[in-house]
């Protein structure tokens, strides 16, 4: 059966012209944040509430206090361990290899954001709870949308039974979209272990999910310096699988974190390592990245406040934090505080981020989609998102210089006075530059372009009508209904 | 010398000074103030002051946090001098995280804000079993248990306590009252929860309203 649909999903990461490259630090203020978060390690230690996790560290020769959980790490034994960490490698999809997230250092990847959890309904325009069609329907467009290179199930899926979401929220992505799929709600390894069978069944085999994985984690330390262990043992269960795993620090500025933006960065930086360096010890290799999630508080609520002009900071100057360590970095969850898609704030607030974002060349950008601080889907809100990406991409792929491209022949020729409209220049380019990002939402009947309300619409609507993702194998499905079954038995009392 | 104590008390209130706020209490108690009167006249006008502040938005969040740890400080020192039934509070409200969660920024606010508004907060902190809620309940007598959770995942949980409050019978016994990002009105309805609140300020104006007080 799915032989008959041709897969229309296409990827188009950016690979940005190394001169374009924009850098937060010089080297020698890198080496200090670097050197700030060695003494923190040593110093202050990072909690482990977890036997093995402790016996882990101590074994490897870290300094471990086992009554206060607390694991101090030396330098050296850090980087020794950081080391093993791969520094390329792929985030598989479940289509054609022209679909995999290719993590070399060099190319950036834009993603969906998650897991919000209301969602304002695109027939009615009224704020609901989330649902598990949300996941899917999200999905199919992110399938179609070139820009999109992974998905993160956008919202949660509210109308299930708790302890499956993560595994309903899989089934509805996996069957909507052929791209890599990256999910956070998976908190216990009871859960973990059905992920992992999921993430086999669509692979095909163990061995194949280790070169091509089609599913990643992110988990989180506790801000100030703790981990939580349900979270590092769900974590293990996939890194043992082959599955990559991310850590993301979401220390909050003023509360969970210092008042200073390069403090942040340090504490931060030393929470993602001590997680990092864990599962180094416990899986040697496995495939890792570095996020960083923060936020400034709102001082008058304490609720996390996506703050204009420091938050373009916060998202992109990591990045090259985590390159310093050579492991992928994740960067730029977008989100603004609106609950307003139509607001100015909204569109500025992605414009100038998502632009920062491909200059500091972070590898994977899960940034599109969500607003009120990473938790409401507006659909056409992908779609919006979609478009400025779309001009940044533009921006981002930079001019081509060549004897072509400087027209010296063409400027000659024309001379002082005269016009271009009949140069081949002219004929040959006009319609490429034209279509870079705005012809869809021109209106040659109006001769003006569309409503950006509108056209948000239509567009949204025409793929949720027209794009037909390749589904999943028939075994592959059932093999899902098993799970799911398996799971809802062992899982819900 | 009283009138001057009572200002003082509400000064070191609004400057969020702990220790000094508890030093402050037993030496005013020692020098015969009676403690309900130093409680009532001097700390809480304080913190209310302190509270109106906030709502005004006149100071930050960490000043109201600071202010009401000095409050804690200072109603402790006092209360342990007041005979129990005649203890100062609104009521009394079991307060935490539920099970499998451990996002705890939003019910620390809470937490504040309820001791702000001069209810006798017990904070069992994150990732809190619903048994272990109740025990507490009942340990402490409490008028309201709280629960705050922030993932869809854990929600479940606060409708697992409204279901053993009335397999054990005690539904009557303890109102209830939850929150966090993922909560809302609709299910607070659905499970049976006495009340919802969307913020901190919120919370305590609905937990008044519950207790009537
Ligand atoms: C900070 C944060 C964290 C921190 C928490 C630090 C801490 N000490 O609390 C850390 C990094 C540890 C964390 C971890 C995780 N997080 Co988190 N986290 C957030 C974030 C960014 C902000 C939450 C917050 O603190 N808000 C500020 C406070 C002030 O707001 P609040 O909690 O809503 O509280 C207010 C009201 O709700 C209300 N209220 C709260 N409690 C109560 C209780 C009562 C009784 C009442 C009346 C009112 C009330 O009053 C408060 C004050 O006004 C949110 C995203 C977001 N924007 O909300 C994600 C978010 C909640 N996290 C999320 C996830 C997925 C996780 C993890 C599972 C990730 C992972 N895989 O490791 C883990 C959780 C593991 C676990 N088992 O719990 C998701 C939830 C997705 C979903 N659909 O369920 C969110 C939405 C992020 C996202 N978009 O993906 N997280």
């Amino acid at each position: 059966m799915s032989e008959d649909i041709i897969s229309n999903a296409r990827i188009a990461p950016i690979s940005l012209k190394p001169d374009m490259r924009v850098r937060f630090f010089s080297d020698n203020e890198l080496e200090q944040i670097h050197q700030a978060t060695l003494t923190v390690l040593q110093k202050a230690g990072v909690r482990f509430p977890s036997k093995k996790a402790l016996e882990t560290f101590a074994k490897a020769g870290a300094n471990v206090d086992f009554k206060k959980q607390i694991v101090k790490i030396p330098p050296d034994l850090l980087m020794k361990t950081l080391a093993k960490a791969p520094k390329e490698y792929v985030m598989g999809s479940r289509g054609s290899k022209g679909l995999d997230v290719i993590l070399d250092g060099k190319t950036s990847y834009l993603g969906t954001d998650g897991t919000g959890m209301a969602t304002i309904d695109f027939e009615t325009d009224i704020r609901r709870d989330s649902t598990k069609v949300d996941v899917g329907n999200m999905a199919l467009i992110s399938d179609y949308l070139q820009s999109i290179g992974f998905y993160w199930p956008m919202v949660g899926a509210t109308d299930v039974a708790p302890p499956l979401i993560s595994l309903h929220e899989l089934d509805a992505s996996f069957n909507n979209t052929e791209k890599h799929v990256h999910i956070v709600t998976c908190t216990e390894k009871a859960q973990a272990k059905y992920c992992v069978e999921m993430a086999c069944a669509v692979a095909d085999s163990q061995e194949n999910i280790k070169k091509r994985p089609p599913l990643s984690l992110l988990v989180c330390p506790i801000s100030p310096l703790s981990q939580d262990v349900a979270s590092l043992e769900t974590a293990l269960v996939f890194a043992e699988a082959g599955l990559p795993v991310g850590f993301a620090t979401m220390s909050t500025l003023g509360s969970t974190a210092p008042a200073s933006i390069p403090g942040l960065f340090v504490m931060g930086n030393a929470e993602l390592l001590s997680s990092l360096c864990y599962v180094q010890l416990e899986c040697p290799g496995a495939p890792v990245y570095y996020a960083f999630y923060s936020m400034m508080m709102n001082p008058y609520t304490g609720g996390s406040l996506t703050h204009p002009a420091l938050q373009p900071v916060m998202n992109n100057a990591v990045v090259e934090i985590g390159k310093y360590y050579n492991i992928p970095v994740m960067a730029g969850f977008g989100c603004g505080n609106s609950r307003d898609l139509w607001s100015w704030d909204q569109g500025m607030g992605s414009s100038v981020d998502s632009l920062l974002m491909y200059q500091c060349g972070a590898d994977l950008m899960p940034t599109v989609g969500l607003m009120e601080e990473c938790t409401l889907l507006h659909y056409e809100g992908l779609v919006l998102d979609d478009k400025i990406f779309n001009y940044v991409k533009g921006i981002a792929d930079g001019l081509t210089i060549n004897e072509e491209t400087l027209a010296v022949d063409e400027i000659i020729s024309v001379g002082p006075g005269g016009h271009f409209l009949d140069k081949p220049l002219t004929f040959k380019n006009l319609r490429g530059l034209w279509e870079q990002g705005v012809d869809t939402t021109w209106d040659p009947q109006k001769g003006d372009f569309k409503d950006t309300k509108a056209a948000a619409r239509e567009k949204t609507q025409w793929i949720l009508d027209n794009h037909k993702p390749v589904p999943l194998e028939d075994n592959v499905k059932k093999e899902f209904q098993k799970i799911l079954k398996a799971a809802e038995t062992e899982l819900v009392k | 010398m009283k009138e001057f104590i009572l200002t003082e008390a509400k000064k070191v209130i609004r400057e969020g000074d702990k220790e000094k706020a508890a030093e402050l209490a037993r030496k005013a108690i020692e020098g015969g103030i009676p403690p309900a009167e130093l409680l009532e006249e001097g700390f809480v006008p304080g913190i209310t002051e302190v509270g109106r502040l906030f709502e005004n938005e006149e100071i930050f969040l960490p000043e109201l946090v600071m202010a009401a740890d000095a409050m804690k400080a200072a109603a402790e020192v006092c209360n342990e001098s007041i005979p129990k039934d005649e203890a100062v509070t609104k009521g009394v409200v079991v307060l935490g995280t539920v099970k499998g969660d451990i996002h705890d920024i939003g019910k620390s606010i809470v937490e504040s804000f309820l001791s702000a508004s001069g209810f006798e907060v017990h904070d069992l902190g994150r990732d809190v079993s619903t048994a272990a809620f109740i025990e507490k309940a009942q340990e402490v007598n409490a008028n309201v248990i709280a629960t705050s959770a922030l993932l869809t995942t854990t929600m479940g949980y606060q409708q697992e306590l409204e279901e053993t409050l009335k397999e054990k019978g005690l539904k009557e016994k303890f109102k209830t009252i939850i929150g966090g990002a993922p909560v809302n009105q609709k299910w607070a309805d659905q499970i049976g929860a006495d009340a919802y609140a969307e913020d901190a300020a919120g919370a305590a104006q609905k937990i008044s309203d519950l207790l009537g007080v």
